[in-house]
């Protein structure tokens, strides 16, 4: 294309760009990976779906994997710049970014899944997902015949100590012989090794297998191929990859949350908070798996329903593995303690790093 | 235990290192020939993209398996053109492989990140265990790329061409030709490499993929000396590392998984200070025309 | 973190006669080539007669510098022929064997366009490519461009992202621009690049309470040495004679990242943030300062500084002046006095350092704590910028914009057009196998 033509059809092609049609309100999002990972990028775009749907005039601006760097700046300030005024930076490692943004940018309000910095336009979310893994725990506590379970950690943060804890507590619940295996691949999203992680930990005999990482499917596809069971986290939609080693999965349910979020950006009413919220709210139980007992079900439902009324399994007095007496009779460990964790109960092997 | 946790590791070593043997197979070939391709990690993931794309196609892993070869051959004649038609600078022409490696794969790959693809099965030797083919075929293609190399005439050209592009050239060889063989042949094994990465270990694609290995598998050739049958071990070597950490994991050891991923590399690079001392150069001579100064 | 998907001069070492060290390897290494021979000749080839050292003829530039030995001088004869072609290395030594049906490649060099005209067609013909990618891709290319003048040039923020996106490149390709002038090839610049942050976060971390014009300075130069000792190491192997250093330097791109990351994930692992593995922010004493609203920062100083020494170096100084001559003929360089050893380990250090700084800026101005995964991609980008700029401070100007005007567009257009990055990467490349088809080898 010549230049003459490129600046001749200069008019028309601004005259093209499209008036600005009855939005109501821009939302921009930021996913560290991909919105088909089957895991946390995917659970966040269903929700921010669900968002648009529920709200008639929303558009929604997108952008997949932009890294945890100050790339996140720059795409973020270009969705800014089209216009978006809410802002869900959704991985953990864009919190500074945005909350630097918010800083420059006092009328866009942003909403970032993980972290704990606040501002008047700056505002904090995530699912409470600790004592959710208590029901996962049982129902791998309850399948498991070699009474080694294992865990594929992505990065050995507080949060997924807890969540180790809590599905080793869960399981010694139902079964005081279990023990739990954890092998950190040392990234959130590194495929060969969640591989080889999860080869390792069937290797030693774990016969169910679970993880935190960005995205399940390959831990897996990798338990359903080696024929051990297996417990899915991040998206419902997990399931469709293991369909014989399915016990049952966690799934994080953002709609509500950010429904709410943009309808009081829309209103004028946003009010920056840390919101956790658990199971119930924004997290949910996956459908069980066939191989899967109703009596086990129904011990996992009932666990679940002790959850959502506020049952915390991080409750006193607790020994770490130890011997460590870690919380008195009758203390417990919140929420908001919860990323300073850094010992695993009794029944898991190893030290956290 | 310790037999038993010995055989974990070996298993996890030859799984992780078998992607890693066919790039370092895959490189060798056209370093013999005397061109280094720095983008290989362009081409294992060019390799990796296609063979998940193609697989889910035509609903067979070996068709995909088939599918990467090609399109790594297809990747490494681009290199090729550019590199001995056109006579440009090896480093720069690998490093634009690298992103055009990136920028393809990850478009063809693009539909199917996360989806479910059909993947290499595992095809059980009793008594040995359960590897998926291209693990099974690794070490034998690694010994018919030796004999191809040190046993045949075609061999003896490529070396000579790797070796003084002008004597193999007033010796009746296109050194030109034989680098382009070199180079498509070498292309086909780093994109079975790529496609081992996807279709039998992380089981999808995802962008981004292959983490580094081509270039491993660069540092891997100078390892095995640019000798085929030292490949197998220095891959086994390699993959071992990441196979051994995420084993003493599970069994409770507390190791830093950074210091032991480090080790493979100080190791190389221990092994060439000592080998400098040695005076005497395994590397073609004409390996990168100059551009590889002297080693 | 792997190296980033979204990452968003030529280096040829001017090699021509063979310094002593170099004569014995060939030996060794002839002895190889004479197997070869005589195994060819085995095989029924003609064994061409006067053959004197076909490695000099292999070796030297494609330009048939005249720097040579006489022996050298003597098989270049044809001196016009600037790919210095085994082809033509044949012909002239050999009176016995024909040239081959068709030489590979054209012996004659084709005219080559005035440098301005050739940058202006490689833009349009990037723009072009550019719209039929996006089409292929199911884009509108219109839109695009339209897009690329509104969010990239035509706002403030969008303009200054330019520079910040410019910063680290411009070091990065200083630091391989530099000892490429004595033939030596650095593709290390991510590794220094990590070292220099990392010394530079332990300033910041063990000092937090110097006040900033004390604790900034401290942490440049510990940049600059973080660097400049990741790079000194290559150099000083290759001094030696021992480790060729294209090789040592990629193979500590990888060592340096797995030391940071050790680093923040043990004993710099912030406890405020105990949930997530990076370093404690950095006081603001220890962040450089940022140019008004936008993200332009000192580290935009530190490299048009690193461009204006190296200019002026290579130019105007006995150092440079030196270099060069290491770079043309590094024997008779040794034989005249000249330190090639010291002269080489210095050049590397320096490369480093320039490196190391921008590894400094990154931490300090941009990201404010040393986090994993901090360059995507910026010691090779910077590789590619320096070989395309032909070593030439302009040059390294010029095309350090022009990726990080490639970059930019790349991010505007994943937002309004949902294009997915992997395209800007194709496009760039692209355009680079093209400007690498075009360029005759040798072409500095």
């Amino acid at each position: 294309m010549n230049r003459r033509a490129f600046l001749a059809a200069a008019p028309l092609i601004f005259a093209a760009l499209p008036a600005a049609a009855k939005t109501v309100l821009k939302v921009g999002a930021i996913y560290v990976g991909s919105v088909h990972d089957y895991g946390y990028n995917q659970a966040m775009h269903d929700g921010l779906l669900a968002m648009k749907q529920a709200i008639p005039g929303v558009v929604l601006l997108e952008a997949e994997n932009v890294p945890e760097t100050a790339e996140a700046t720059r795409v973020m300030e270009g969705m800014i710049q089209q216009g978006a005024k809410l802002i869900f930076a959704t991985s953990f490692g864009h919190q500074q970014f945005a909350f630097d943004l918010a800083k420059q940018h006092p009328d866009v309000f942003f909403e970032h899944a993980g972290g704990w910095m606040m501002a008047p336009n700056f505002g904090n979310f995530f699912g409470a997902t600790q004592a959710a893994w208590y029901p996962m725990g049982i129902a791998a506590g309850k399948m498991t015949k070699t009474n080694t379970l294992g865990f594929v950690a992505g990065v050995p943060i507080g949060f997924v100590i807890g969540n180790i804890d809590a599905f080793a507590m869960g399981a010694r619940s139902v079964n005081p012989k279990a023990q739990v295996r954890v092998v950190v691949t040392g990234g959130w999203s590194d495929k060969a090794k969640e591989a080889a992680a999860a080869n390792a930990l069937i290797d030693q005999g774990a016969d169910v297998v679970t993880m935190h990482v960005d995205s399940p499917a390959t831990v897996i596809q990798t338990a359903e191929k080696r024929g051990v069971y297996s417990i899915g986290f991040q998206s419902l939609a997990a399931r469709r990859l293991a369909p014989k080693g399915w016990i049952t999965g966690l799934g994080f349910t953002w709609g509500p949350f950010m429904t709410a979020t943009a309808r009081s950006v829309i209103a004028g009413t946003f009010k920056p908070g840390f919101v956790r919220e658990g199971l119930g709210q924004m997290m949910a139980i996956a459908p069980f798996g066939p191989a899967v007992p109703p009596a086990t079900r129904a011990l996992v439902m009932a666990a679940a329903a002790k959850v959502e009324k506020g049952f915390n399994p991080f409750t006193g007095p607790l020994t770490d593995n130890t011997g460590t007496l870690r919380l008195k009779a009758g203390e417990t460990l919140g929420g908001d303690k919860m990323g300073d964790l850094d010992w695993y109960v009794d029944g898991v092997i190893g030290k956290p790093k | 235990m310790s037999m038993n946790f010995a055989l974990a590791v070996l298993a996890s070593s030859i799984q992780s290192g078998t992607s890693l043997l066919y790039g370092t197979l895959g490189e060798l070939v056209g370093e013999r020939a005397g061109i280094v391709n720095l983008g290989l990690e362009g081409t294992m993931l060019i390799g990796a993209a296609v063979g998940v794309a193609a697989a889910s196609a035509a609903d067979d892993p070996y068709a995909g398996v088939a599918a990467a070869a090609l399109a790594g051959t297809a990747a490494n004649l681009l290199l090729g053109y550019v590199v001995i038609g056109r006579r440009a600078n090896q480093l720069a022409a690998g490093l634009t492989l690298l992103l055009f490696g990136f920028g393809a794969s990850a478009l063809i790959g693009g539909p199917f990140v996360g989806a479910v693809v059909p993947s290499l099965p595992d095809l059980d030797v009793p008594g040995i265990g359960g590897f998926d083919a291209l693990i099974w075929l690794a070490v034998p293609a690694a010994i018919l790329l030796w004999c191809l190399i040190f046993r045949t005439r075609w061999g003896l050209a490529v070396r000579a061409t790797g070796e003084d592009p002008a004597a193999a050239f007033a010796a009746g060889h296109r050194p030109d030709r034989l680098q382009y063989q070199a180079l498509a042949l070498g292309g086909a094994l780093g994109g079975i490499g790529g496609a081992h990465l996807s279709l039998a270990l992380a089981l999808s694609w995802s962008e981004g993929m292959t983490a580094g290995r081509g270039f491993i598998a660069i540092a891997l050739v100078i390892f095995a000396r640019w000798n085929p049958l030292w490949a197998v071990p220095s891959a086994l070597v390699f993959g071992g590392a990441e196979a051994l950490q995420l084993q003493l994991q599970a069994t409770g050891v507390d190791v830093s998984p950074f210091l032991m991923t480090m080790i493979p590399y100080l190791l190389t690079l221990l092994v060439l200070v000592l080998w400098g001392f040695n005076r005497r150069s395994a590397a073609p001579a004409a390996l990168g025309r100059g551009f590889l100064g002297v080693e | 973190m792997q190296l980033d998907p979204h990452p968003h001069p030529n280096p040829n070492p001017n090699r021509t006669s063979p310094t002593k060290w170099e004569r014995s390897r060939r030996a060794s290494a002839e002895g190889e080539g004479r197997a070869l021979r005589l195994a060819l000749a085995a095989h029924g080839a003609p064994e061409t007669a006067a053959h004197g050292t076909p490695k000099t003829a292999a070796h030297r530039t494609p330009e048939g510098n005249t720097h040579g030995t006489p022996q050298a001088a003597a098989q270049n004869t044809p001196k016009n022929a600037p790919h210095g072609t085994p082809e033509t290395a044949a012909r002239a030594n050999s009176n016995t064997r024909p040239p081959a049906s068709k030489p590979p490649s054209p012996a004659a060099p084709r005219r080559p366009l005035p440098p301005g005209v050739r940058h202006v067609l490689i833009g349009l013909a990037s723009l072009a490519i550019f719209a039929v990618l996006l089409l292929a891709a199911g884009k509108d290319p219109l839109r695009a461009y339209a897009d690329t003048l509104v969010y990239v040039f035509g706002n403030v923020y969008g303009f200054s992202e330019l520079f910040v996106g410019m910063t680290p490149l411009l070091l990065t390709a200083v630091a391989v621009a530099l000892p490429a002038r004595l033939g030596l090839i650095n593709v290390g610049g991510e590794g220094q690049l990590y070292m220099g942050a990392w010394l530079a976060t332990a300033g910041a971390l063990g000092f937090p309470t110097l006040p900033a014009w004390l604790l900034l300075p401290l942490m440049t130069v510990l940049g600059f040495a973080g660097g400049a000792i990741w790079a000194a190491l290559p150099g000083v192997l290759r001094a030696a004679r021992l480790v060729n250093e294209t090789i040592s330097t990629l193979l500590l791109n990888y060592i340096a990242p797995l030391i940071v990351s050790f680093f923040i994930f043990g004993p710099w692992r912030s406890s405020e943030s105990a949930s997530y593995p990076e370093s404690p922010a950095f006081v603001p004493a220890a962040r450089l300062p940022t140019l008004g609203g936008t993200r332009i920062n000192a580290g935009l100083l530190f490299g048009l500084a690193a461009l204006a020494l190296y200019s002026v170096l290579m130019r105007r100084t006995r150092w440079g002046l030196e270099m060069r001559a290491i770079g043309g003929n590094a024997e008779a360089s040794r034989r005249l006095g000249i330190p090639v050893a010291r002269h080489m380990i210095t050049a590397m250090a320096v490369a480093g350092g320039l490196a190391g700084m921008a590894g400094m800026a990154e931490v300090s101005a941009i990201q404010g704590r040393l986090v994993a995964g901090l360059s995507p991609g910026y010691g090779f980008m910077g590789f590619l910028v320096a070989w395309l700029a032909g070593g030439s401070a302009a040059g390294i100007l010029v095309m350090a914009f022009l990726f990080s005007v490639i970059s930019s567009v790349g991010d505007i257009l994943q937002i309004t057009q949902s294009v997915p990055y992997a395209v800007v990467n194709l496009l760039m490349a692209v355009i680079l196998f093209i400007v690498l088809g075009q360029r005759p080898a040798g072409r500095r």
